[in-house]
């Protein structure tokens, strides 16, 4: 028997129901507030370590310097300002936004094909990045001449003609991945396993071309594109940030907006249709977007593997499936791992930085092997 | 939609607002001095410096050993190196003032860099030197790099550069006129002596880096040092690639063009000692240009020389070395003992170390190796 009290129709149980949402909704939010915490703390640390230790109070002195000149006093060393601001505030930076970038992407991409092994890399992004970044390398002097060994300056930023170059060939060819990928799978009734085929037969073409450009390298070209594939965040600029900012900003906004239909989504192609969603539009906005915020990041750090894996396995196993809270917690999660890995690797080996992308692979593989070993337990049980 | 334009635009104005910014704040700081001392650095770039250079933090084994020789072993606030024992060595020749960090230079932090307070870093041109992009971080910083190899062919044109970087000073300049000096007479005297011989030696010659699938063309430094002496690279006029100094000899068009009969010399250069030497050479694994049908090999004309003594500060060692083995016999007024010994002390410790193999010969009559000429310090 339904009471009809001032327009509200309220049944048994109704209550109830809207009460577990909100606290699950709380709970989310709570996690969410708590990955930002931690992610502006691990930032700040961060900050203190790497090849120079710099204190604490120091790292808050040239921080917070500027703001209250007369209440905090000068870094004991006048390094500390440069190492902090020009060095490492800019890498971390960049670090946590590749995380967030990468996170997401992995985490939209694996809502839109419905496959959890899904990274942003399933459709060929990485090798064909890394393409781009081999051909630069190694056929650099040929297509610019010695114009690839100069620097030029645009709007006072500095920059290296042989690393603009390995950065725009890099982006250029990523974007071409997903280019190609669309256009394979054009028809409308192309299934997902079909994209995801498509990705495999393009990462498999761009890999016969990196190993066309080591093949034909020299030893110094061939371990600079083995580092560059390794990935790595050394000697990022600010000027790296005014370029990636604002287009992982922009995809990151939008690609929360598609969050509630990538929800419909996970109910099938057909129930998302019924409601009203261009399913093939949904997919490929979605898979453009990924592949643009990860392609921006990429051309600057090199291959991070296994972030956009990982991280939102681990925030679905945390705050369950629903995308609006899932994307923000896996951007989160994400910016927390490659920063702690990040950090991880500019001390491990001081002097000397390790690359990122080492960090990354022994950590994915631990954890896949911790998650495939739990998950026999779990069948056992 | 609509809202997905205004943040398009909104992004697009925060990139031009943020890169005018920089730019003007940039150009606001930027400077130029009249009186400014000015080399072209060994990549061919203008360097700048509003005064003669204090400190400097090297990369590699090469400009400390340059700073050495010039008297400016103290100037160096810091020093990377790649191995265990190079760093020894470079920590030796600096005379234990500076922190000497085992590093590759690639992966080296310019955050070490900068906390030497080195007004500018000395590395290498191209090969084992830091990146482009370490460069663009350290000249953000207030870091000059400086690529200068102080090897091979440019080593001389090199110290004069770091000569005019510090300044020019008298104390500086006499100690490059003393070195260049000695190393000129040195040198004179081997090629007088071949001159004057009335030994007769021509032929061609193969000049190996070994371990490397190396050989050394005719823009070598190392294979033009061997032609002074009269015999002629079997690599030139063959249409090898010379945009480098060396041409990897384990491809099939290398062994197309160069007749195994043609080759009465080969020079091998290595560091890795006697029986290592042998062993690569004919390991049909690496197949090091089927040595053993050569005529050098036949005739017994294999030579080992260290590397050390083939270039940098010991090159004109390899004068000698070679006057005695094309021509037989010493060159007057200098032993390599005693020019070692010599450069040795310039450096302020025994680089090249007592007992150490300089020379040796290989052949069909003498697979193992034979030494011809060793180290022995006074």
């Amino acid at each position: 028997m339904e009471n009809n009290v001032g327009g509200e129709v309220s049944r048994p149980g109704a209550e109830e129901l809207v009460e577990v949402y909100a606290g699950w909704s709380r709970k989310r939010l709570v996690f969410l507030l708590s990955m930002s915490l931690g992610v502006a703390v691990v930032s700040v640390l961060a900050l203190c370590v790497g090849a120079v230790d710099v204190p604490l109070a120091d790292t808050v002195s040239v921080l917070f310097r500027g703001l209250m000149p007369g209440l905090i006093a000068e870094p004991s060393n006048p390094h500390y300002a440069t190492i902090i601001t020009e060095m490492r505030a800019p890498r971390i930076v960049l670090t946590v936004l590749t995380g967030v970038s990468l996170g997401i992407a992995g985490m939209v991409m694996q809502g839109l094909l419905r496959n959890p092994l899904v990274s942003p890399f399933t459709l060929g992004v990485s090798t064909a990045s890394s393409f781009g970044a081999a051909m630069s390398i190694v056929f650099g002097t040929a297509l610019f001449g010695t114009a690839y060994y100069t620097s030029f300056s645009i709007l006072g930023m500095t920059f290296s003609f042989s690393s603009f170059s390995t950065v725009m060939m890099s982006f250029v060819f990523g974007l071409c991945s997903i280019a190609i990928v669309l256009f394979l799978t054009r028809d409308s009734n192309v299934s997902r396993s079909t994209v995801i085929l498509s990705g495999v037969i393009i990462s498999y073409i761009f890999q016969a071309g990196i190993m066309f450009a080591k093949y034909a390298s020299d030893d110094d070209q061939l371990r600079e594109i083995a580092l560059w594939m390794m990935g790595g965040l050394s000697n990022v600029t600010w000027s790296t940030i005014v370029i990636v900012l604002p287009v992982v900003l922009v995809c990151g906004i939008y690609l929360e907006k598609l969050s509630s239909d990538i929800n419909v989504l996970s109910s099938g192609d057909d129930v998302a249709r019924n409601l009203g969603i261009d399913v093939r539009k949904l997919r490929n906005r979605g898979l453009v977007f990924s592949t643009l915020i990860t392609t921006v990041c990429i051309a600057f750090t090199g291959i991070i593997g296994f972030i956009g894996l990982m991280a939102p396995h681990i925030c679905r196993m945390l705050i369950g499936n629903d995308s609006r809270y899932l994307l923000p917690a896996s951007a989160l999660m994400g910016a927390a791992i490659l920063l702690i890995s990040d950090t991880f690797s500019r001390v491990v080996m001081r002097p000397e930085e390790l690359p990122v992308g080492i960090i990354m692979y022994i950590i994915g593989g631990i954890f896949f092997i911790w998650l495939v070993c739990g998950k026999k337990l779990g069948d056992r049980a | 939609m609509m809202n997905g334009k205004i943040i398009a635009l909104a992004a697009v104005a925060v990139i031009v607002v943020a890169g005018l910014g920089t730019g003007i704040w940039a150009l606001s700081n930027s400077d130029n001095g009249s009186d400014a001392i000015q080399i072209v650095d060994g990549s061919g770039r203008t360097i700048t410096s509003e005064e003669p250079l204090s400190k400097v933090f090297t990369v590699g084994n090469n400009s400390p050993t340059a700073m050495r020789l010039l008297g400016l072993n103290g100037s160096v606030v810091g020093a990377s190196s790649t191995t265990d024992s190079s760093v020894a060595m470079v920590q030796s020749v600096l005379g234990g003032q500076a922190t000497v960090w085992k590093s590759s230079a690639s992966n080296l932090s310019t955050e070490t860099v900068l906390m030497t307070d080195a007004d500018a870093v000395i590395c290498p041109v191209k090969s084992m030197t830091m990146s482009a992009d370490q460069q663009t971080a350290l000249e953000r910083a207030g870091v000059l790099v400086i690529r200068l190899d102080c090897n091979g062919d440019s080593m001389f044109d090199d110290l004069r550069k770091l000569m005019v970087l510090f300044g020019d000073t008298e104390e500086v300049h006499a100690a490059f006129d003393a070195y260049n000096t000695y190393y000129q007479d040195v040198v004179s005297a081997a090629l007088s002596a071949a001159e004057s011989s009335t030994e007769e030696v021509t032929g061609d010659f193969m000049a190996c880096l070994v371990a490397s699938g190396w050989a050394y063309n005719e823009v070598s430094a190392f294979g033009g040092l061997i032609e002074r002496f009269g015999i002629t690279n079997v690599l030139k006029g063959k249409g090898f690639d010379t945009s480098g100094v060396g041409n990897s000899y384990t491809t099939d068009g290398f062994r197309e063009v160069v007749d195994p009969s043609d080759v009465d010399y080969i020079l091998l250069r290595s560091d890795k000692g006697l029986d290592a030497v042998y062993t690569m050479i004919t390991d049909s694994s690496v197949e090091y240009m089927e040595c053993e049908s050569t005529s050098a090999y036949i005739n017994d004309r294999m030579y080992y020389l260290h590397s050390d003594i083939c270039s940098g500060a010991y090159g004109c060692v390899a004068y000698l070395i070679l006057y005695k083995i094309l021509f037989g016999g010493e060159v007057e007024g200098f032993s390599e003992d005693a020019v070692i010994d010599h450069i040795n002390r310039l450096m302020g410790t025994p680089v090249i170390a007592d007992g150490t193999v300089l020379c040796a010969w290989y052949g069909s009559s003498d697979t193992s190796g034979t030494v011809l000429v060793t180290y022995d310090a006074p």
